[in-house]
Order: structure tokens, then sequence, then C-alpha cells
């Protein structure tokens, strides 16, 4: 881009010369040589960094965020042609001569001093919190001896003084010294990614990168660990670049944001600034596909397209075929970036029109058809009552062989959970990893067979079934809970309901197009004897699901598709048979922020034209408080609130769902959830206690709590919790000092 | 104090969560290649009884081989414990030092419950072989 890099007003560049820099990007451009043609990583991209300061970088997938992170390391592969510099201090870490293709081509002496000088600087001067906590570790070494080796390559300690500095680094990063003897199988994904934040924080680096040190872990642990991170930024860090794709997280951390789109940085300038006077569309555009819990019953529009092409870039403004409102010059010249006010910078021909407002940047958010407390959608299509199912680990064959006479593990992943879908609502299960939210879905579905309880589903009025109808209590429910697979009444049920998968790069075979993917539940139901019936149910499915034209789809292999476009493709393989009831899986989990609102967006279109009702399983309370009506709250498998999703929002009763709303970031700057009232994580629901499940996490908790199983109290407005006390006997534990919350300290879990 | 057992009774399919014990699993294990054993004995006995193959010459040689793969099987296969372990391991379920050190034990058992199974083989082979005398 011609704009936030290139020219000399640099966009990231500080104005008053304040401490000295840390890092200096000049002008960097990478681009690899492949099969393909040449992708353009980065494109220009200039950022300083100072002393005590921290930049966030923000992007989708594919933006150039790693690429910039593994430049600034000089960890570039052989393949890149690198032009412009990046200096670390005063030494240049990465540039034309010595990084990528051109330092094989280094003699071999001055490429032996070039390597010991880059790890010289790498751990000690610039350290790295890589993404993806598990993969950061050696999995048959033990946390100590994976931070000691950060000492033993870098320093000149002894044995006595690394122990007593890993010592050191374990508490300063928050962790029980007690981790250090244990595998990285046995800590928790919270733990795991603060081992790792230990890690590269071991030799007190100048600078760290975090790339994306909260994505996979849960909403409750995110929160605490960005409070950490704040706590550390304060106590023992220099200088951090933050990278994410999560608006919320960047916003938390950082002091200065760089929004990076197509290998460029399109805007900058301080958090405040971007988030409250955004001068790019690009960045409104991410902005407004966060749903955050303030603007839940507002429509939120997410960007329609893909990023450009890294191998065709188009001629002007990279991000223009997505801009709404780009125009004809946008298409043709790249823009030039303007500084709208001291330090913010923004690479738009509109972007004073957009900051100011005189330029819309995106259409005003429309409301969501209001959704009164306790709207009842229809009678109860799927009832679940005391639904269990448990896992015997040893009831396998292999657990019998290698379980051991003591121990028989049995996973309550669900325990005698109540639910009732009604016809045409949409119904939202939220919970930590853990809670048993994807057992619920399959064992409502009949995927498992449960273990105990009843599940009961109303047939349509024009059906036959042969098993026999639940009582008059009941009203027209069949049981199919012990159907027998393969009956007749077992298959009119499987193809009424249907399941929407987590991952689609997992879920879609790469070897079938997207037509024979579609095809496939019509095959199985025999339902493909006439060719031209079956192009028809395809092609309507795919409309349905907004991939239009579907002509276009139809011979295209998952490859060649987005993650939101697979996703879609997942969905219109469970609509082609027109199903009644949609359990979509955490649906949006793997994709890209831009998409995840759009695919939300599809089923609520799913629900208002087919009358669909959708169980929508999450961990994101925010997400199902855009789209639910109900929730239930689940934890270790059990539900400890449900209610109408407004209800729950607005009054919280149990004490984890206040925990969880609390914990959920929101993209401003000033957000400070205070003190996530919960202690350690979610434990496994093979050791959980005779009473109240969320006992040992609860600050509240009393005696009573472990021993005896909490009651249902109800609030009207079909709102229950499971929980011993009413919410004045809560607030009066609190203020009486019994209250027994402790400051969020990591320790291992229950 | 943790929770009761589960209450699973009403739903055939609680019946597939029943624990299986270790003797039945074992037997399983055995069962498999003995019944294998006992069907290369027995087929190729009609054909011995037409005249169209020598049963002392073709048969050692057919369980000699089968010998082999029982022996490999034994070397290589996990047993499941791979499975086993990760399953646990999703399930955030404690596997520490001494369940490790079992499931190493018992592969080790198994693995020579396997060459054992595997000698059975080589050994009927050899002895049926010897009854069948030096041939030409």
């Amino acid at each position: 881009m011609a704009g936030a890099a290139a020219g000399p007003p640099s966009p990231l560049r500080s104005g008053p010369p304040a401490p000295p820099p840390v890092l200096e990007v000049d002008d960097l451009s990478v681009r690899f040589d492949t099969d393909d043609g040449v992708v353009r990583a980065l494109d220009g991209v200039s950022l300083t960094i100072r002393s005590g300061e921290t930049l966030g970088i923000l992007g989708e997938s594919g933006s150039g965020k790693t690429t910039l992170a593994f430049a600034i390391l000089s960890l570039l592969p052989e393949n890149a042609v690198v032009s412009g510099t990046v200096r670390f201090g005063e030494t240049t870490v990465a540039g034309p001569e010595i990084s990528g293709r051109a330092a094989l081509r280094l003699p071999r002496r001055a490429r032996r001093v070039l390597t010991a000088k880059l790890a010289d600087i790498r751990w000690k001067g610039i350290s790295m919190v890589f993404q993806g906590s598990m993969n950061a570790f050696n999995p048959v070494y033990t946390i100590e001896r994976q931070i000691a080796e950060a000492f033993l390559l870098h320093t000149t300690l002894n044995r006595t003084e690394i122990h007593e500095r890993v010592l050191e680094t374990i508490r300063r990063a928050g962790l029980d010294p007690v981790v250090l003897r244990s595998y990285p199988h046995e800590l928790s994904g919270g733990m795991k990614q603060r081992a790792v934040i230990a890690m590269a924080l071991a030799l007190r680096p100048r600078l760290v990168i975090a790339d994306e040190p909260t994505t996979g872990l849960d909403v409750v642990i995110q929160a605490r660990l960005i409070g950490e991170l704040r706590e550390l930024k304060r106590t023992a860090l220099d200088s951090m670049i933050v990278i994410s794709h999560d608006i919320g997280v960047v916003a938390q951390l950082a002091d200065r944001v760089a929004v990076m789109y197509a290998g460029q940085i399109l805007e900058s300038g301080s958090v405040l600034e971007i988030y409250k006077s955004a001068a790019n569309p690009y960045t409104k555009a991410l902005i407004d596909s966060y749903p955050s819990l303030e603007g839940a019953r507002h429509e939120v529009r997410g960007i329609p397209g893909a990023p450009p092409d890294p191998i065709a870039p188009s001629p002007g403004c990279p991000f223009a075929p997505r801009c709404g409102y780009a125009e004809a010059i946008c298409r043709t010249t790249p823009p030039p970036s303007v500084e709208v006010e001291p330090g913010h910078w923004s690479a738009c021909h509109f972007a004073r029109e957009v900051r100011s407002g005189r330029r819309a940047a995106s259409p005003a958010p429309e409301a969501l058809a209001p959704v009164p407390p306790g709207r009842v959608a229809g009678p109860p299509i799927l009832r679940g009552e005391r639904l269990t199912k448990y896992f015997h680990l040893r009831g396998t064959f292999a657990g019998s062989l290698f379980g051991g006479a003591a121990a028989v593990p049995l996973v309550r992943a669900v325990d005698g959970i109540d639910i009732d879908l009604r016809a045409g609502e949409i119904f939202a299960v939220v919970g930590e990893s853990g809670s048993g939210k994807t057992t619920l879905g399959k064992t409502l579905l009949r995927l498992l067979t449960p273990s105990g309880g009843t599940l009961a589903y109303r047939f349509p009025e024009a059906s036959s079934p042969e098993s026999p109808r639940i009582g008059a209590a009941g009203g027209g429910l069949t049981a199919v809970g012990d159907l027998r697979a393969g009956s007749r009444t077992f298959r009119a049920f499987r193809k009424d309901t249907q399941l929407i998968f987590q991952d689609p790069y997992d879920s879609l075979d790469p070897k079938m197009t997207v037509f024979d993917i579609v095809r496939e539940p019509l095959l199985a139901y025999r339902m493909a004897a006439d060719p031209d019936r079956v192009v028809t149910r395809v092609t309507e499915a795919l409309a349905a699901v907004s991939l239009a034209p579907p002509q276009n789809f139809l011979d295209r292999y998952p490859h060649e598709l987005s993650g939101g476009e697979r996703q879609r493709v997942a969905a219109a393989r469970a609509l082609v048979l027109k199903p009644r009831i949609l359990v979509a899986d955490e649906p949006v989990s793997m994709l890209d922020v831009s998409l995840r609102i759009g695919f939300l967006n599809l089923l609520e279109k799913l629900r208002r034209e087919f009358g669909m009702t959708i169980l929508y399983v999450t961990h994101d309370i925010a997400s199902a408080r855009y789209l639910a009506d109900r929730i239930l709250v689940m934890y270790l498998g059990v539900g400890v609130e449900s209610g109408p999703s407004q209800r729950i929002l607005e009054e919280p009763l149990h004490p984890y769902t206040k925990a969880l709303l609390q914990a959920v970031p929101v993209p401003t700057a000033d957000w400070n959830p205070g003190r996530i009232e919960i202690v350690g994580e979610i434990g496994n629901a093979v050791d959980v206690p005779a009473g109240c499940r969320f006992a040992r996490r609860c600050p509240y908790r009393q005696p009573k709590c472990a021993a005896d199983p909490p009651p249902r109290q109800s609030s009207g407005w079909d709102h229950w919790y499971l929980c011993h006390f009413s919410p004045e006997e809560l607030r009066s534990i609190r203020g009486s000092g019994e209250f027994s919350g402790s400051p969020a300290s990591a320790r291992p879990g229950p | 104090m943790t929770a009761p057992g589960p209450d699973a009774g009403h739903l055939p399919g609680a019946d597939r969560d029943r624990d299986v014990p270790l003797a039945r699993a074992l037997g399983t294990l055995v069962a498999v290649p003995v019944a294998v054993l006992v069907l290369l004995l027995a087929l190729p006995v009609p054909f011995a009884l037409a005249g169209v193959l020598d049963y002392t010459s073709v048969v050692p040689t057919i369980l000699f081989m089968g010998g082999i793969v029982v022996l490999f099987v034994g070397a290589w296969w996990d047993f499941g414990a791979r499975k086993y372990v990760a399953t646990l391991l999703a399930h955030h379920l404690p596997f520490g030092e001494t369940d490790l050190v079992l499931v190493h034990r018992r592969q080790f058992h198994l693995m020579l419950l396997y060459f054992a199974l595997g000698s059975l083989y080589l050994a009927t082979a050899f002895g049926i072989a010897a009854l069948g005398g030096p041939s030409g």
C-alpha cells in the first residue's frame, strides 16, 4: 500500500520523541516465492515501538500479522524476499541483505556472525508467546526443564541459580511452583498459557511478542489472563506487541493499535482514538462485527466477501472490493496515509469524512425483532427429562485392559438435564469447555444414546410413528430415547434433526465437491431417485445459506472455499433434508471474526424463514445473547441457570452465570471486569462433588453447598437457577464477610 | 464426598456402558488368534482328505506364516493404549506416572502373550511337519 507504510509521514511514528525506540520497522515488505506465484505477505509496513509501550496488531487471518512477528524475530523462511528494515535497538535484525533468501547467499563467515548475533537477540532481547500453548511445549519435558532451557542456552548461570530464576519466573507469571514438576498435558489450558508466558519472560526481554495469547481459552480464563498480562505490563514488561483478531483482547492490552489488512497497515493510533473515532471503513467494519453484550439485540453486520488474493492484489485500496462505500478512485488508486489527528493515521481516500461521520462507513444497526421476556415460540418439539449421559472409560475394551483395578472413571458428561426446545426458537447452551454442552447436543439428537432419563420428540402431524406416544402429560410427544436404531420412527426422527459441526475444515470431505457433500443426506435417505429433483434440492439448500449463485459452488471442492463458505456448505448439508431441529455446535468458533457474525445472522434467517428450531451450543455468552431466545448455562454436566436470554443478561442469578457475563471482554480501552469471582478452573466430570457442582469454585460457598445438591429456585418468567441461596441471601453472605472468594490465582483446577 | 453412582437403568443403550472386566478383554485377545489357529488347522482337512493337498507339508507353511504375523502383531500393536490415554487426557482425567507404568506393564504382558500365541503357531507347525517326516 502506498498508505500506511510508504511516504515520509509514517503512520505509527509517535509524535514527540519520548523514550528511545525499542523496535523500528521501516517500510518492510515481505514476498514469498511459491509454485503458485509471488505471495505479497507484507507491503510497506512501518512502525516504531518505544520503551514501556504496548502495540496491538489487529486483523483477520491472512492479514500478515504473524509474518510481521516472524520478520521481527528474523525467522522468515528461505523463500522470503525482504525489502525495508527491522531494527531492534541499534541492531538490524531483518533487511534485504540478511533475511530470507538473501541470507543464503551470505559468505559462510558472515552467516555465522549473523546467526550468533540473532541467537543472542532472540529470547534475550525479543521473545515470543506463540499461538497454541500446547504446541509451544515439548510434551516429554517438564515445565521446569523447558523454562530452564532458556537460561542454559543464553546465560552462564549454574544449576542452582537457574532453578532459583525459574522459580522466580513462574511466580511472576502467577503460577504455583508445583507446576514445575508437571508435564504439559497435566496442565489446564489457562495454566499452560501462563507457563508459555513465563517462558517468554524468563530472560526479561525488552520486547515480548504475544501472538493470539488468549485464543482457544475459555472466557473466564481469558479475562483472568488479560488481567494478569495487564499486571505484568505494569511490573515486568518493558514493551510488548499483542497480535490478535479479537478486538476485545487488543483493546484491553494495547496502548496503540495498528489495524492490518492484506499485509498493510490501514489504520493506526491510540486505542481510544481507534475505538471511539475510527477513520477507516475496515476498522469500523471490524468493530461492528463484534457482538458485545451492550449491543446484544442489535443486528450486527459482518464484512462481506473475503480478503484479497495475496498473489494477485488489486491496484487500488485492498479493502475496496469489500467496502460498501468505495468509489471509483478506491479501485484504481492506492489510498494515501492521512493523519486525521495527531498520531492517528488512516489509509483511506475518505479518512476524514469517515472519522467525522459525514460519510457513514456501514449502515446503521437495525434492531432485531424484540424478544419479550418469557416469549413462548411454540409448543415443545423436543423434550429431555432428567437426561443423563455417562461415559464409562473402563467400559471400553482398552479401558478394561489399561484402566487398573482401583480407578473406574465414570465421566458424568450430562447429569440430569431438563430441557424443552420449543418450535421455532433458538435455544443456546452456554458453558466452558468440559461443561457437557456438546454431549448434551449429541444426546438430544440421539447421536449418543442417553444413559438415563427420557427423550421425547413431537413428530409433525402428517407422519405416523410406530412408537407409543408419551401419555397426555407429554402432549403428543413420542419417546425417542429408547428407539431401535434403524427403525422407521428412528429414521424419521434422524431426518428431522440435523447437526452442524464445530470445525468446517474437518467436517467436509476434501475429496467431494460441494454438490456431492450436500447431496449425500439425500442419498442416505433414498431421496435421490430423480436427478433433476436432487439438483433442485441441493441448489435450494445452497441458496438458503446465502451461497449465491449456487451454481458457482456446485463443482468446487472445500479447499477452494473460505472458512465462512465451508461452514455454510455444512449448514446446507444439514438443511437439504429440511429438518425441523438444527443443533449448531460452536459453529463460529473456528471462523474469522469478520465471518462469525455473518453465520449467526444466517441462523437467525433460517429460524425466521423456515421456522426452524435451533439449539446453539457456544462458550460465548455474548453471541448467545445476540442470537438466542432462551439460554441454558451448563457447568460440569448440569444446568445451573436457564431462562429468557434478556433476563439472564439483565438479572443473572447463579454465581457462575455472573462470572461468565463479567468475563466477556468489551471492546473499549477502559473496560475493567474487576475481579472475576470464581476460583480455579473447571475440573473434570469424574470427581464431582455430591452437592453443588460449582461449590469448589464458588465465592459464596457455604458448608452445605459441598454436601447437599442445591434446589432449583425459580424467579418467574421461566427463569430458574440451581443454588441453595436466594439472590438476597447471596448478597447478605457477601456483606457478612463469609464470602470465600480469593484473588484470582493459578492453582491446579479441582 | 462425591456424587452417588449413575442411575442408568431404563434405557437399553445404557447396557453398552457396562464395565467390561479385564479377564473378558484378555479372553477376547487370546480367543481371536486361537480361533484363527483352529480354523487354519481345520480348513485344509477336507482338501487333504480329497487328496488335493499334502496336509503335513502345506499346513505347517501356512501356520509358520501365521505365527510370524501373530508375533508381529504382538510386537507392533499398542492394544488400544494410545487411544485410551488420549481419551483420558481429552476428558481432563488424572493420568500420572503410575498410570503410565501400568499401561507399559500391561502392554509388555500382552506382547508376551502374543509372543506365546505366535510360538504356539510355530510349535504346531513344526509338530505337524515332524509328523509328516522328512519330505522329498
